[in-house]
């Protein structure tokens, strides 16, 4: 491990600390120094920044303790409610595991198994798409192409319409201030008319697509509302966009700069995609943090924390985490064991979709490595500017062309 | 050594099975909670078998 003996500034609040990717030497810092960190905030009371592995576990399976109401970003200016309605996201236990329990069984193992092969084809058209060209970004024509396509495929819609709704996330989740005024609320107004069209087709024509299941659903012995369906449909075109599409592009990244590890893996597919996806979400945390907000006093790492108080669990920390982790710095494809926080550290809000980001991941890598296998750089890397989702926004490649299978 | 699973608190996320899957399983219904193949739990199986446990998003899995 490597000793940091003179602290860096500490910010995990200005975007501008994640251009680069993770801060990984503010991390590391905090996680020897003070790894259940008080924060101060610029437009708020502060937060606790946790930073340690088993401390981001401890608060994620706790939800008596610590609440995902009223919201999961840092900042209260952003609690997402629409006429008392809110997403499951933003949601505590028991209410939380009755809107789960609507879709859950869609995303089991089993489930998640079912839709590999339509992935798999997905993933092949994608590659089709650029292989001619020999160049192409990793970023908007490869990795954020495969989660708009799937996202839209499990909700029942034509593939061209995913792609609009992921470039309507992105705008919702530029920083404020990066776009004109009012261009994220234009977003949101578009995504729940989008979304209006649907409840009107899905009900006119339902089938057994996701939307047509919770249009059919009952909490409680009531339906759903449209506001519960938009809230619904927003949350799995968001959850299921971003975060895949810097995973895949993030763990090419990783590959590029471990070429001993992108060998061993381009030689042994087969044995090695599992471990290397595991090592890639480890590696990459695309969720920088989650929020929680203590309901009672309570105690965590030494450090008392007051009811109120924000608690902020920081996913790429505890993923790098030398208590959890043997050589955490180091890239291993075949690491294992491998319980990474990528999909959250345990409790309600486990990554409901972590199943089929897993056969994602493994379809497009396998289509990569075995298609554009010189696949490399060939211009500088830009990043998000987020504070709370971390990847490459820009990576340019280039690649022996080839034909499309068609 | 015995491992359960609660019924009423699994929803199936596999995590079980993904970390011990010679230890649990999945049904055929995608609504059925996971399956505990080995009871007794062999004594070598405890380590796989106490990851589980910690592994388990909803803290469904008993050991004892």
């Amino acid at each position: 491990m490597t000793e940091t003996t003179v602290a860096p500034t500490i910010d995990l609040v200005d975007p501008g600390s994640f251009r680069a990717g993770h801060p990984h030497e503010m991390y590391r810092w905090l996680r020897e120094h003070d790894p259940v960190h008080w924060h101060e905030e610029p437009n708020g009371p502060g937060f606790w920044a946790v930073m340690g592995y088993d401390d981001v576990r401890a608060v994620g399976r706790d939800a008596e303790t610590y609440s995902s109401v009223p919201t999961i970003a840092i900042s209260d200016a952003e609690i997402f409610e629409v006429d008392n309605h809110q997403m499951m996201l933003m949601m505590d236990p028991p209410r939380h595991t009755r809107y789960r329990r609507l879709l859950n069984h869609r995303f089991t193992p089993r489930a998640a198994g079912r839709l590999r092969t339509r992935i798999e084809e997905l993933t092949r058209l994608i590659v089709d798409q650029v292989i001619e060209r020999g160049e192409c970004d990793l970023v908007t024509d490869i990795a954020g192409e495969l989660p708009s396509y799937v996202v839209a495929e499990l909700l029942g819609l034509p593939l061209d319409d995913g792609r609009r709704l992921y470039e309507l996330t992105e705008i919702i989740h530029t920083a404020p201030g990066a776009l004109p005024e009012g261009a994220q609320a234009a977003a949101v107004g578009e995504m729940f008319a989008y979304a209006s069209g649907v409840i009107a087709d899905k009900r006119a024509r339902p089938s057994d697509d996701l939307s047509s299941l919770l249009l059919q659903s009952e909490v409680d012995g009531c339906p759903l509302d449209d506001i519960d369906f938009n809230l619904f449909f927003l949350l799995l075109v968001d959850a299921g966009g971003d975060t895949t599409r810097n995973l895949v592009a993030g763990g090419m990244l990783a590959l590029f700069d471990h070429p001993d590890q992108r060998a061993r893996l381009q030689a042994d597919p087969d044995g090695l995609l599992p471990t290397a996806v595991e090592e890639m979400l480890r590696w990459v945390s695309p969720v920088v943090y989650m929020r929680r907000t203590a309901l009672r006093d309570t105690e965590l790492g030494g450090r008392p924390i007051t009811a109120g108080q924000k608690v902020v669990m920081y996913y790429g920390s505890a993923d790098r985490d030398a208590a959890a982790f043997a050589d955490p710095d180091r890239f291993d494809v075949a690491r294992t064991p491998n319980e990474h926080v990528a999909f959250g550290g345990g409790g309600p809000h486990f990554c409901l979709g972590a199943h089929v980001a897993r056969i994602e991941i493994e379809a497009m890598f396998r289509e990569l490595l075995g298609r554009l296998p010189d696949m490399e750089l060939a211009g500088p890397v830009e990043w998000l500017p987020s504070n709370f989702i971390s990847g490459p926004k820009h990576v340019p490649v280039q690649f022996t062309s080839g034909r499309p299978l068609g | 050594m015995r491992v359960s699973v609660d019924p009423d608190l699994c929803e199936s996320n596999g995590v079980c099975v993904s970390i011990a899957p010679e230890l649990f399983a999945l049904g055929d219904d995608d609504l059925e909670p996971a399956q505990v193949l080995r009871d007794p739990l062999p004594d070598d199986w405890r380590d796989r078998a106490e990851r589980a446990v910690r592994s388990c998003p909803k803290q469904a899995i008993r050991l004892e």
